[in-house]
């Protein structure tokens, strides 16, 4: 590969994930509630910020490039986590707007809104 | 090349002034952790920009970090607020109708804590009696004498004395 490819590569992989991040900042903004404002706030940014994250590592050596990689998979995996605990504390606590909803799967209650004495610990 | 660096820079600037209007004017505390998670992830972002412009590594564990302390940070703070405000199960869970507007975490430290104790008394039995009184002040969380001053309130009819050691701790 020429270094001028891979600078093209790095060019646009870069500003393309700024331009990520820069929609998913603006969809915090404009989005309604909770819920709606999580999406834009797990899918753009993590699409952003692997995209950085490669186009960083195109430029790099290969040892540092899988540290980049490393972190990328992290991102990978504790986005959806974040997503799910603060979705689902949203729901829980009445943090979000009903009237937005399409279907609201949980409206006849959860799985653990059973006997047992208060545990937060069970998924919703 | 310097001008790719430049600008995508500027754009991440750009997004995090974007989202610190919402950490601003966030209504509830979630959108404030939402909003700071994305905050810090546009760190990382910045700084492996920065990595791409010098082509060194050596910032690369501060990228580890702020990922692992973004991730800490939302999920902690997203349990915390669980754990102060999901109701208990005997409650009716917030459904369809929604429930009035989250209350707000401002001003009321110094009123609603003395008159409840007062009226947990009566209720209570001797031993409890220093309890309040003595985690009130501990506890700095602007929001938790509101909630326990609802929790009393609706909880009492169904489950009078021994309960009460679990939530209040």
């Amino acid at each position: 590969m020429s270094g001028a490819a891979v600078d093209v590569a790095t060019g646009v992989l870069l500003l393309g994930g700024a331009a990520f991040c820069v929609l998913g900042a603006w969809g915090l903004v404009r989005f309604p509630d909770v819920p709606a404002r999580l999406h834009a706030a797990t899918k753009p940014q993590t699409i952003g910020l692997l995209a950085i994250l490669a186009g960083a590592a195109l430029q790099v050596d290969l040892q540092f490039a899988c540290g980049l990689a490393l972190v990328g998979l992290f991102q990978l995996v504790t986005a959806p986590v974040i997503a799910q605990r603060i979705s689902r504390t949203a729901y829980r606590t009445g943090r979000l707007r009903h009237d937005l909803l399409l279907t609201d799967e949980l409206a006849d209650g959860p799985p653990d809104t059973g006997d047992e004495p208060r545990r937060v610990d069970r998924g919703v | 090349m310097p001008v790719v660096y430049a600008s995508s820079l500027a754009l991440l600037t750009a997004a995090g002034l974007i989202t610190l209007v919402r950490v601003m004017l966030g209504p509830t505390e979630l959108d404030r952790v939402v909003a700071l998670d994305v905050l810090v992830v546009l760190v990382v972002a910045a700084v492996a920009v920065e990595v791409a412009r010098t082509r060194e590594g050596f910032n690369l564990a501060l990228l580890g970090s702020g990922a692992l302390l973004g991730f800490l940070g939302a999920v902690a703070a997203a349990r915390l607020v669980e754990l102060r405000d999901v109701p208990p199960p005997d409650r009716p869970r917030p459904g369809p109708p929604p429930r009035p507007e989250p209350r707000q975490p401002g001003p009321p430290q110094p009123g609603p804590p003395r008159p409840e104790p007062a009226q947990a008394e009566p209720a209570q039995a001797d031993p409890t009696r220093s309890d309040p009184r003595r985690a009130d002040p501990a506890r700095a969380d602007p929001a938790q004498p509101d909630l326990r001053q609802a929790d009393p309130s609706q909880e009492d009819p169904g489950q009078p004395g021994p309960r009460r050691p679990g939530p209040a701790r």
